[in-house]
């Protein structure tokens, strides 16, 4: 409901409402994606079908985002003739804009938050309708439903989508909604690059869709050359930019939130009094920036070699595909803990919330989390023990690689502390949680027969390597979004999800989710093959039964899917402290106001982990701001 | 008025007049579920390595690696499940809590212990792991088979230069218990090698040559060649037939494919 | 959506400007230093393996020496310019002379200027693995002298408004940048004398 000020508004017209917004950005890119396009073909010719679709894809995140508006305040900054008002600075942030100021460059965070909470959203349903494709056709031998090259590119899809929203999952709606509240602070550090990063994120999806009018791509997520850059189709551009625009996106992003976190934190919120929330974040961001280049230059190369007919991977001209290789997994490596270190530590968080207590070892978590960050960037190499290349390094990788389990572990302590001898609430986010913790271990297990050399030689390539990175990122990185999901949603939209239906989500997908991945665990060590598009006899009854299991997933999508429609279509309201937890954001009213907290900014005196005594109603008002209620971490205001 | 923070190891604050010793009970319950655990990966091995994996002595090697990880791996996941299950049951509440829960922290003593076992737990796995490695690294004896393949899209070429024989597309014949050595490259682009059942493995990479382990088959038996590196449109139809044989046959089929002994 | 009665300004504290301008541009010093040691890696990397000994033809020769000369004298020149400006400037805002930083700002738009030259001139027989690491190395200089440029078009505009006061932190987070530009970019330049 937009607040109606007793003043008469001019209503805006159609125009100004419609530019700058998204509404804009996408006539414009699309226009100049067109223009740009077809001059590229004039200049580069019939047999170069690559520079117009590069050319495309670049005018069309340019010009997009100078349709949005982004440019304006860049420009204004250099050339206009004074500081921005504060009026002009809160119209950017949305105020009085009312639910359109989603759909424009809007610069408060919480609004970026509630953007990449919806496009996570979609981007995982697409995402999943990519993977019970694949399960439809890998349910019996032979070619049924697509073809190779349909499959492929299904594959590789279903691969970046799910990476890619991966990444962002717990960071993007998260890390930009909850985190700058968490830590007490009124909103990002850089508001306009906040706005920016989704932008990216947002353009990237029509660029990677679009690969299906290019016929596809061939090489799945990974993208390895030198297939990639093989003159098939032009669909491969696609995938590069896709990453070469992500990867901006989560660079943007990273430098906003290491850059809050370390200068914005209010008073008293030292490093030790973090909420592991915020340590997950900053440890995954940190992790992405450093692993991002690499990415970003290895699909500079591929286009290079696609578009200029450069050799960087041609080994007839000197070129390599271990560069490929190398560049590759130097970030796909620290990637997978990118996206595994926020969800570990939103289970953490939200652990503390249903045991009624604190994390079991705070310090010992966190260098924990901090050791798996560190160690992360010096193991790539295991995913190279069968290239060939570097032969002498695989004893030192795997060394570096066994040794993470020390790390992890310290993590399952934390929790395993953390419930013992806890009031432990079952509610749908602890579920969650739960199932974090089972998924989590088989998934972290299964990966020791990979980091050792003599049962990698069996496993490599093979199904049991898909199963077990679908246990570790999809067993605790998506179980652990959606703990977060159901624990946040009430503070972030105000209404209450159902819990019979939370809890149905839950078990289908779990026990959906369990069947599917162990039938495949055992088709790797029957020795089926990764990207099967041919399912060889030996190997169908146990792709049968993972895609009956399939089925569950499917259906508690759906499910998920409906309760969300329902509640924000007749949901109860939500509570202020819905969970009655103690980190900052539920000490302020739902809906979140504009700039947070009240005129004075709250004092932090110790962790957010403190649940003793219970406080009293006055939590519950949406009126009692940042004033401390007892045994909440704040300093009480007026004589407590 | 609960207890402050307690300083002491997981749950053995002292308990409550009638509260049971749940440590105790937890640790016995994952000690029994874990032997448990381990006698049933014994019995079921079989069942799910399939018959087929023993095929060759690197295979046999490996699968007993497989087994040992199998069998370490239980106590570990136990220790989840149990002590998750055990506070699932034994410290839920029905609704929302009115009281908080005992505020734990672990000493510095359980903390070193804990970081120490699992320390040794992965030095274990290193060290085994490093041992099986560099015990398969096994010089070739003027006995080896020597197979060139060549991946390319999508089929594989073997040389056998010891027989000046070349087969192209179709299967293959191996003898048994004689060493065999792959010698890899490709055309194109990049292909995995693998013969699963012999515990053989390795990339195929355009303008580098890479090799596998010296392995010997012990079994004869039909096996398959996959790709196992996304090469494009056919990668999953990319594979071939290789029969482990007899030295005879061996050698009947070397002939007829137009070698020479 | 406010709910609050009153609307009140809340100004963040300079030290925390300052420190965020700071914080800001070191890290994204730091990504785009990693993806220059990345490139870096690459031409080393595929040096060293000379994969089916193609990694450099017979033809094949790093760019004209005194033209990249040229273009690296004139890149320090402005890195020296843009230090002379940004010290008297953080004296005293708006007190160093204007003409001191349009040189500056100049100096970078003649490097790129030059830089673009000879990217477009260096030609190879064939475009082997070495071709392709001088090729990427020439580019990617053009790219981080243009982005410069905008940067400091950026902060002509504010400099000749004289709109300078109270955003030292502007001036000494871009001066990292531009430090930055010039070392990588030398370091671009004599790697690829070297391979």
């Amino acid at each position: 409901m937009t607040t109606q000020a007793t003043e008469v508004r001019r209503r805006t017209d159609l125009f100004h409402t419609l530019c700058p917004s998204v509404v804009s950005g996408i006539v414009l890119g699309a226009a100049a994606a067109v223009v740009f396009g077809f001059i590229a073909h004039l200049l580069a010719g019939e047999d170069n079908p690559d520079a117009p679709v590069a050319a495309a894809y670049t005018a069309w995140v340019i010009f997009f985002f100078i349709g949005i508006g982004a440019f304006n305040g860049i420009f204004k900054w250099g050339f206009g003739r004074r500081e921005p008002t504060h009026e002009e600075e809160m119209a950017l942030a949305g105020k009085d804009q009312g639910l359109w100021r989603y759909f424009r460059f809007t610069t408060d965070h919480k609004v970026v938050g509630m953007q990449y909470l919806a496009t996570v959203l979609v981007m995982f349903f697409i995402g999943s309708m990519g993977a019970f494709m694949i399960r439809l056709e890998q349910s019996r031998p032979g070619a049924i439903f697509f073809n190779p090259q349909t499959y492929n590119t299904i594959v590789g899809m279903h691969g970046i989508i799910m990476i890619v929203t991966t990444i962002v999952m717990v960071s993007g709606p998260f890390g930009n909604f909850i985190l700058p509240i968490m830590i007490g602070a009124r909103d990002m550090a850089f508001p306009r690059l906040n706005a920016l990063s989704y932008w990216l994120l947002f353009t990237v999806i029509p660029m990677f869709i679009s690969t299906l009018l290019f016929a596809g791509f061939p090489t799945g997520w990974t993208g390895y050359a030198p297939l990639s850059v093989q003159e098939l189709t032009p669909g491969m551009d696609a995938y590069c930019f896709t990453i070469i625009v992500f990867g901006l996106s989560v660079t943007v992003a990273a430098i906003n939130i290491v850059t809050t976190v370390i200068t914005m934190r209010t008073k008293g919120m030292t490093w030790g009094r973090l909420p592991v929330m915020v340590w997950g974040v900053l440890l995954s961001v940190i992790l992405g920036l450093t692993a991002f280049p690499s990415f970003i230059i290895a699909q500079t190369l591929v286009l290079m070699d696609r578009i200029f007919q450069t050799s960087f991977f041609i080994a007839a001209y000197g070129g390599n595909n271990w560069l490929y290789e190398h560049l590759f997994w130097f970030m796909g490596h620290p990637e997978v803990y990118v996206i595994a270190i926020p969800a570990l530590a939103v289970a953490a968080e939200v652990a503390t919330v249903f045991t009624r207590k604190p994390v079991y070892g705070y310090k010992l978590l966190i260098g924990g989390l901090i050791g798996i960050a560190v160690l992360s960037v010096l193991v790539w190499g295991h995913h190279l023990y069968l290239s060939g290349s570097e032969n002498a390094l695989d004893g030192p990788f795997m060394l570096d690689t066994e040794l993470i389990s020390i790390p992890t572990g310290v993590f399952f302590l934390a929790l395993i502390g953390t419930l013992w001898r806890g009031r432990i609430w079952v509610t749908v986010p602890m579920l969650f949680v739960c199932a974090v913790l089972v998924n989590f271990v088989i998934g972290g297990v299964t990966g020791i027969y990979l980091a050792d050399l003599p049962t990698d030689e069996l496993l490599h390539g093979g199904m049991f390597v898909t199963a077990h990175f679908h246990f570790t990122l999809v067993g605790a990185g998506v179980f652990a979004f959606f703990s977060g999901f159901y624990y946040w949603f009430p503070k972030m939209v105000g209404k209450r999800l159902n819990t019979g239906l939370g809890q149905l989500h839950f078990w289908l997908f779990e026990i959906g989710f369990v069947g599917t991945f162990l039938s495949l665990f055992y088709a790797g060590l029957q020795g089926e093959p990764r990207w099967s598009a041919n399912i060889a006899p030996p190997f169908a009854t146990a792709n049968l039964i993972a895609s009956l299991f399939a089925i569950l997933i499917a259906a508690s999508v759906f499910v998920a899917v409906y309760n969300v429609i329902i509640t924000l279509a007749r949901g109860e309201k939500a509570e202020t402290n819905e969970w009655g937890a103690r980190t900052l954001e539920w000490t302020i009213p739902t809906p979140v106001p504009l700039e947070n907290f009240g005129e004075e900014l709250p004092v932090v005196t110790s962790l957010p982990y403190n649940y003793e005594p219970e406080p009293v109603a006055a939590a519950e008002s949406p009126s009692a701001p940042a004033s401390g209620s007892a045994g909440t971490p704040l300093q009480p205001q007026s004589g407590d | 008025m609960s207890e402050p923070n307690i300083e002491g190891s997981a749950g053995s604050a002292a308990p409550a007049r009638q509260e049971p010793n749940h440590i105790r009970r937890a640790v016995i319950l994952w000690v029994v579920l874990s032997i448990i655990g381990i006698i049933v990966v014994i019995l079921i091995t079989p069942f799910v390595l399939p018959p087929a994996s023993s095929a060759s002595d690197l295979s046999n090697a490996d699968n007993l690696t497989m087994v040992a990880l199998t069998i370490l791996s239980v106590p570990v996941g136990m220790f989840v499940f149990v002590f998750l299950g055990y506070s699932l049951y034994a410290f839920k509440v029905k609704e929302r809590p009115t009281e908080a829960g005992i505020p734990l922290q672990p000493s510095p003593t359980l903390q070193i212990s804990w970081l120490g076992i699992t320390s040794l737990l992965c030095l274990f796995l290193l060290i085994w792991g490093l041992f099986a490695f560099y015990q398969q690294t096994a010089a070739a004896s003027t006995n080896t088979l020597v197979v060139r393949v060549t991946a390319q899209q999508w089929l594989w070429t073997f040389d056998y230069p010891q027989y000046g024989l070349s087969v192209q597309g179709q299967e293959i014949d191996l003898p048994v218990n004689r060493p065999v050595q792959f010698v890899v490259t490709s055309e194109d682009v990049l292909h995995g090698f693998s013969i699963h059942a012999l515990a053989v493995r390795v990339d195929a990479n355009p303008g580098e040559i890479t090799t596998t382990s010296v392995i010997t088959p012990v079994q004869t038996g039909n096996f398959t060649v996959n790709c196992v590196e996304l090469c494009g449109l056919y990668h999953s139809y990319m594979w071939e037939a290789v029969n482990v044989v007899s030295e005879s046959t061996f050698e009947s089929w070397i002939t007829s494919q137009g070698g020479h002994l | 959506m406010s709910t609050s009665v009153s609307e009140h300004i809340y100004e963040l504290e300079p030290h925390v400007k300052v420190a965020r301008a700071r914080a800001g541009v070191l890290l994204f010093i730091f990504s785009d230093a990693l993806s220059v040691l990345a490139i870096l890696a690459a031409g080393g990397y595929l040096s060293a393996l000379n994969t089916e000994g193609a990694f450099m033809g017979k033809g094949d020769h790093p760019p004209a020496f005194l033209p990249t000369l040229g273009v690296a004298i004139l890149l320090v020149l402005s890195g020296i310019c843009y230090y002379l400006w940004e010290r008297r400037e953080r004296q005293s805002a708006d007190s160093a002379p204007r003409v001191v930083y349009i040189l500056a700002w100049a100096l970078m738009l003649v490097t790129l200027a030059g830089q673009l030259w000879i990217s477009i001139t260096t030609k190879f027989a064939t475009i082997d693995a070495y071709a392709s690491v001088i090729i990427m190395l020439n580019w990617y200089s053009v790219f981080h002298y243009a982005l410069a440029a905008i940067i400091g078009l950026l902060l002509l505009g504010r400099v000749l408004q004289g709109r300078r006061a109270g955003h030292d932190y502007v001036v000494e987070a871009i001066g990292y940048w531009w430090y930055y530009t010039v070392i990588a970019s030398l370091l671009m330049w004599i790697f690829g004398m070297l391979l």
